[in-house]
């Protein structure tokens, strides 16, 4: 530990000795989980190694947010540190940092402890879909480029999802607060994400009807594809974009002002 | 550079709508012993919050040791000491720990002082913070107020949920570390008989606004309980400065805020020019916030 003035070496000594554990105890799981897996031939694809790591990804994802700033808001150190003379967004960033750097060295370690594991012994597909991305002449030869893209790909994908987790954590009160409001998220990212594999069914009745309301507020939808030929919907989807994510937003500020005077 | 280590003008804050603060002025001079006094609940931690830069002010301006904490909170933090109410420190740190931590972010950060004052309060530097009685945490927090050598130290209800040992204890390390080097203290409380020996000036604070600023011995000059014995109700009501009304037995206390101004206005309700031997902090503050100006019926 340091003993001059070093604003970011004493906040980055404190965030890793409070999430340590949490790393450690993320990467024993998830690197024996993989390795073991792999070995025992229980994953002979890298299509298994993507259901097998993306939720466990996901609650990685939950629980190395949750152990950013609810736990201090419940032990009462979080008036403690905003009391430093250290400007909040550093500090925010050095919590977000840490906890990202442990996310990705967890999902490393996992995942190169199943590659190894691989190597030594099993029956493993690598690269996942050779006959589909092979193909593609610029990666033809290279398969290492395309193994380090989805590596960088995966890691992206996580990372963004931790962040998203960090900020909506960053008032809850305590870890289960902060636990729960992960799960929602999570489950919501998931509903979003489920929609892909819908579009194939997207004339069935039940789901046309979800497709409807999920392209009028949200222009990203999957499903808004499916209504490219439809104007009328474009026209809604114009209008109720709008109202739903500037419209309500500017509503509760207006109040909030009204409110404050 | 001004002579106030404290300048509040015209502060207001707002929660939705409830008004914390409504238009508070406050002036610390520099190298005083400053008692912040008011109910829970009377907005002492919303202003020290504000100058500390951690909250934002609806109206008003503020100024900390030379700074202006909306603009440069980071600034205000470093140049001043700060301990909060039931101030929660990281109990898995050892003491020599926090001490490391903390100097992290002040420049000035003195550990050989740090360490003196844990060898003088009887800290141990290897003990964890987390086994440390409330008292011991008290002594912690206060050391590491002082360890970088502010010119202000702000204590919001230091000794808030301290036993009465504790808390004698604790304010004697105050008024020995303190008043030995030359600090101004902005002390916030709720506990006026204790802070009433180490204060020069006080300030009360009800209902958003300062209803009394002065010297401790010039509000004590001021504030007078004088004693009346044919109480007419409606003449009362237009003594001067009338803090409180207070009926006992056969006789009428009347508490006025200057009785250099309500003088005459007694003398002609028939005070018979015995007053108590002068009120004490606690009895000040109670006609101030809690003082009825009607004779109950």
């Amino acid at each position: 530990m340091t003993k001059t003035y070093h604003p970011i070496r004493s906040l980055v000594w404190k965030e890793w000795r409070e999430q340590r554990w949490r790393f450690a105890l993320s990467a024993l799981v998830l690197t024996t989980l993989s390795a073991s897996m792999v070995r025992a031939q229980l994953i002979p694809t890298a299509e298994s190694v993507a259901i097998i790591f993306g939720p466990l990804g996901l609650v990685l994802c939950v629980f190395m947010s949750m152990g950013a700033v609810p736990p201090e808001r419940a032990s009462g150190t979080w008036h403690f540190l905003v009391t430093q003379p250290v400007p909040f967004g550093r500090l925010l960033i050095v919590k977000w940092a840490v906890g990202a750097a442990a996310l990705l060295s967890t999902l490393i370690l996992a995942g190169a402890a199943a590659y190894a594991a691989e190597r030594s012994h099993g029956n493993f597909a690598w690269p996942p879909f050779p006959d589909k991305h092979v193909d593609l002449p610029i990666l033809q030869g290279k398969t290492s480029t395309l193994v380090l893209s989805m590596v960088g790909t995966a890691c992206a994908a996580f990372l963004t999802l931790y962040s998203f987790m960090f900020a909506a954590m960053l008032k809850a009160r305590t870890e289960l607060h902060a636990g729960l409001a992960g799960i929602l998220l999570t489950i919501v990212i998931l509903a979003w994400a489920a929609q892909y594999p819908m579009i194939g069914w997207v004339y069935h009745d039940e789901v046309a009807t979800v497709a409807w309301f999920s392209s009028l507020i949200n222009p990203l939808s999957p499903l808004m594809f499916q209504f490219k030929e439809n104007r009328t919907m474009h026209a809604l989807a114009l209008t109720m974009t709008p109202l739903v994510w500037v419209g309500i937003p500017v509503v509760r500020w207006l109040r909030r002002m009204r409110e404050a005077e | 550079m001004s002579d106030a280590m404290i300048e509040i003008h015209g502060l207001r804050k707002r929660f939705g709508k409830q008004q914390v603060l409504d238009g508070v002025d406050l002036t610390v001079p520099t190298g005083s012993i400053f008692g912040f006094l008011g109910l829970n609940g009377a907005g002492k931690t919303t202003t020290i919050s504000i100058l500390l830069g951690l909250m934002k002010a609806n109206e008003g301006t503020c100024s900390v040791a030379g700074v202006d904490p909306e603009k440069d909170p980071v600034e205000v933090r470093r140049r001043i000491g700060y301990m909060a109410e039931n101030q929660t420190m990281y109990g898995w740190m050892r003491v020599q720990e926090i001490i490391d931590w903390c100097g992290g972010f002040y420049p000035t950060w003195d550990t050989g002082f740090a360490m003196d004052l844990c060898r003088q309060m009887g800290l141990s530097a290897d003990a964890k913070v987390g086994t440390l009685s409330k008292g011991q945490s008290s002594k912690l927090a206060l050391i590491l107020a002082l360890a970088h050598r502010p010119k202000l130290v702000i204590l919001d209800d230091p000794v808030l949920g301290l036993d009465p040992l504790a808390r004698r204890d604790f304010l004697r390390d105050v008024i020995g570390q303190l008043q030995a080097r030359d600090v101004t203290v902005f002390f916030s409380s709720h506990l006026l008989y204790e802070i009433e020996p180490i204060c020069d000036y006080v300030a009360i604070l009800h209902q958003g606004k300062i209803v009394a600023c002065d010297t401790v011995d010039a509000l004590r000059e001021r504030v007078r309980c004088v004693e009346l014995h044919t109480p007419d109700a409606a003449a009362l009501r237009n003594v001067p400065t009338l803090l409180d009304v207070r009926v006992e037995g056969n006789r009428t206390l009347a508490t006025v805020a200057d009785y250099g101004i309500a003088k005459d206005a007694l003398t002609r309700l028939g005070a018979n020019g015995s007053f108590d031997d002068g009120l004490n902090l606690d009895e000040i503050f109670e006609a101030y916030v809690a003082g009825r100006k009607e004779v109950a019926a």
